[in-house]
């Protein structure tokens, strides 16, 4: 069955060659689409559990402070240390938290993201921009860094890659105004056009430094439990404000622009018309998967049904017919993803028409999964529709 | 001939269910191509913006002359001149708009090389440098006079030594002048500084502070953008999807057509048995699928005129001037060219067997 399967499928080879190179173009449009909004929208995803009515976004806070706040749901902050490289740069270190890991990892330009350092357990594994100091990936450097009694401390960083420019990363200079929306707390951050140098770690790492040194949990969002009284959300106001006043010694810091409600809503009307903004684009590989499928299957029926009618006649029964559409549009789908794969990488690798989002994770290969199964049950239902319609006497006829 | 091919379409509409999907499909298709163009053009464009914006630094005026203008130019200029390109400034004498793109290097002044390159002078030429360093009243433009002619600006002579075409008809006066010999009553609406480097936020910060010291509330400073690498690769990855898209939809068509070719080898082996010559079965077959494709272009293109233009152009801000109807039929030209020589092919590739090989194959 399987010999005869493979002759049957090496005898259709221009229908199976055109059916691969349209499951290609099928693939490739959905993994860019798919990577690309997944690009666009990622602070949105990575943020939505934390896009409540009732909360409070930008105060100053420590953890202490968190603690003493009345029906916290979730805190989202991040880190950020200073480390003195020298009399004269100080670089900022970002810690990101697994949930910023997964979405905002830096792409590198050389190295590798965090790899650990063998060296010494006291010494944290960092990525670092590009900078004038020559601090390379592989270099251990000597930071200043302030301890929790205070006094600066000397520390080490091993350096396991470089980022590259023009990327997102954490905004530690985020403007409250009234129109703030959460897509601000990212930044294009670019070491040529700007000049500070930035280190990021993660915080399985600066765990081995936490209890030591001295870090800022930058503008925070802090969501209440949906049910929070007024009482309660008036007393989470003043710890908040007492908080500030002690720090800076100014009273009322928190105002309308720090409202998480507001700023929730206003980020999730921008992240709409974003949404709103792929409609054509979604529109476009939706009718080129359906023509694909339609034109596939279509052709595959009309060349099949009158040799499984002949086949029937000497013997075969439907359902081994339906095992050569089967295997052969298995096939096909395989050899297009492999293909598909190869074509990305290729794209990836030498730059051609440019660096492009096509990566395949969970999402683009449950689509292209998805796809696939689409195409095979789509033509088993055509072949069985036309045989159990049709005699095979009558199909032979009507040819 | 004629006959044969009409006869053909009808049989294949009252027996054949294939050409409803290769109609529905080749309108889809139709329509598809033009959404995918004004994709591509949308983000094409949304890439160039983005791209100049994060070369440029610029600042709007309000009740700002020229001569306060000069005054603090310089310094700043001379701050951020290693990696400055041109300066621009933008600005109105009566109803004549002035116009001046210079370099500034060591404290010379010149004309910008990069517009010189790329303006089209008519009549006579562009100002000098040693004209510029020594602030001689000549200019050059469009619709200000003659070339030779004096014209006044504000009270003060200057010699047109140059016609300069614009790319686009204009009625409007229009006059590039130097930066030095430029009137300073000129009110100024623009400045724009473009840098053959990325510019660094401290250029931005002196050019914003020294303006801002100056000119206060009058001055309103552009956001410094920092280059946007994924924003650019987010541009590219789309434009790259539309030409994907565009290729899979032509690809589908080219497909089903070919399935219709194939299936005719025993209607041209009778055609053949009857004497129809190669030629005879190839024009047949073009002619018929010329004929289908082209009233398919036709709906498809008026369905996308009537309900997704409009739509298009409310999503896409930067797709207005795509759609005109130069760009229809352009689009519609290609895509026959594309669809006529796929099919070519494939006929040519199918009516290259002898007679006895059509039948057998098509049995």
């Amino acid at each position: 069955m399987i010999q005869l399967s493979v002759k049957e499928y090496l005898k259709n080879k221009w229908f199976n060659f055109f059916s691969i190179i349209l499951l290609i173009s099928m693939i490739l449009s959905s993994v860019i689409l798919i990577s690309t909004m997944e690009k666009q929208t990622r602070i949105y995803r990575m943020l939505k559990p934390y896009m409540g009515d009732k909360g409070i976004y930008g105060a100053t806070v420590d953890d202490e402070c968190i603690e003493s706040l009345q029906r916290v749901d979730k805190v989202f902050a991040g880190s950020v240390t200073y480390c003195s490289l020298n009399d004269n740069e100080v670089a900022e270190m970002l810690v990101y938290d697994k949930r910023v890991e997964r979405y905002f990892k830096p792409v590198l330009s050389e190295g590798g993201w965090l790899r650990e350092n063998p060296q010494s357990e006291d010494m944290i594994s960092a990525v670092i921009s590009n900078n004038n100091l020559g601090i390379k990936t592989g270099d251990v450097i000597t930071v200043r860094v302030t301890s929790q009694n205070g006094e600066e401390e000397q520390r080490q960083i091993y350096i396991s890659g470089v980022f590259s420019d023009g990327q997102k990363i954490y905004n530690t200079e985020v403007y409250l105004h009234s129109d703030f929306k959460f897509s601000e707390m990212f930044d294009t951050y670019s070491y040529e056009q700007l000049d500070g140098i930035v280190l990021i770690t993660n915080m399985k790492e600066y765990d081995k430094w936490k209890d030591s040194v001295v870090t800022r949990l930058y503008k925070p969002i802090i969501r209440f439990e949906d049910g929070i009284t007024e009482e309660e959300m008036s007393y989470n106001v003043e710890v908040l404000d007492d908080y500030h006043s002690e720090i800076s010694g100014l009273k009322g810091n928190i105002g309308e622009i720090n409202d998480l409600g507001a700023i929730s809503k206003r980020s999730r009307r921008e992240m709409r018309s974003l949404y709103v903004s792929y409609i054509p684009l979604v529109m476009v590989a939706f009718i080129l998967v359906c023509l694909g499928i339609i034109g596939i299957n279509t052709v595959k029926t009309a060349l099949n049904t009158k040799y499984f009618a002949k086949l029937y006649l000497c013997g075969m029964n439907w359902y081994h017919n339906m095992i050569f559409v089967t295997f052969e549009m298995i096939i096909n789908c395989i050899a297009a993803f492999f293909l598909s794969v190869v074509i990305i990488y290729i794209l990836r690798l030498f730059g051609i028409f440019g660096r492009v989002y096509a990566e395949i994770h969970a999402r683009q290969a449950g689509f292209i999964i998805l796809m696939c199964v689409a195409i095979i049950i789509v033509s088993l239902l055509m072949v069985c529709k036309v045989m159990h319609e049709n005699s095979p006497v009558d199909i032979l006829k009507d040819e | 001939m004629l006959h044969i091919i009409f006869k053909n379409i009808i049989r294949q509409l009252k027996s054949n269910i294939i050409i409803y999907i290769v109609i529905f499909s080749q309108v889809t298709a139709i329509m598809s191509i033009y959404l995918v163009y004004g994709i591509f053009s949308n983000y094409k464009e949304a890439k160039q913006e983005l791209t100049i914006e994060s070369y440029t630094i610029s600042a709007g005026f309000d009740g700002v002359r020229m001569g306060e203008v000069k005054k603090c130019l310089p310094e700043v200029l001379k701050s951020i001149e290693d990696r400055l390109d041109y300066f621009y400034i933008m600005g109105s004498c009566d109803r004549i708009m002035v116009n001046i793109h210079n370099e500034y290097s060591k404290g010379a002044f010149s004309f910008s090389k990069t517009i010189k390159d790329n303006m089209k002078i008519d009549q006579g030429r562009l100002m000098s440098d040693e004209e510029i360093n020594q602030s001689a009243n000549v200019v050059a433009g469009e619709n200000i006079g003659e070339l030779g002619e004096e014209i006044s600006l504000f009270g003060e002579k200057y010699s047109v030594i140059g016609i300069v075409k614009r790319p686009f008809e204009e009625k409007s006066e229009f006059l590039e002048v130097a930066f030095t010999a430029c009137p300073d009553d000129v009110i100024v609406y623009t400045i724009i500084l473009n840098f053959k480097r990325l510019p660094r936020q401290s250029d931005y910060l002196a050019f914003k502070d020294t303006l801002g010291d100056v000119f206060g509330d009058h001055v309103q400073v552009d956001d410094f953008a920092v280059k946007d690498e994924e924003e650019l690769i987010s541009l590219n990855s789309f434009m790259i999807f539309a030409a994907v898209v565009g290729i899979g939809i032509a690809l589908d068509t080219g497909f089903l057509y070919a399935y219709i070719i194939h299936k005719r080898k025993k209607q041209a082996a009778v055609l053949a048995l009857n004497g129809a010559v190669k030629r005879q079965l190839f024009i047949i077959n073009e002619t018929e699928i010329f004929i289908v494709s082209s009233f398919n272009m036709i709906a498809g293109f008026l369905i996308f005129r009537l309900l997704m233009e409009n739509y298009l152009r409310n999503l896409y801000h930067n797709v207005t001037e795509t759609f005109s109807m130069s760009v229809y039929c352009k689009l519609s030209v290609v895509y026959m060219i594309c669809v006529m020589v796929v099919t070519s092919v494939i006929t040519l590739i199918c009516s290259d067997d002898n007679i006895i090989k059509m039948l057998r194959r098509a049995t």
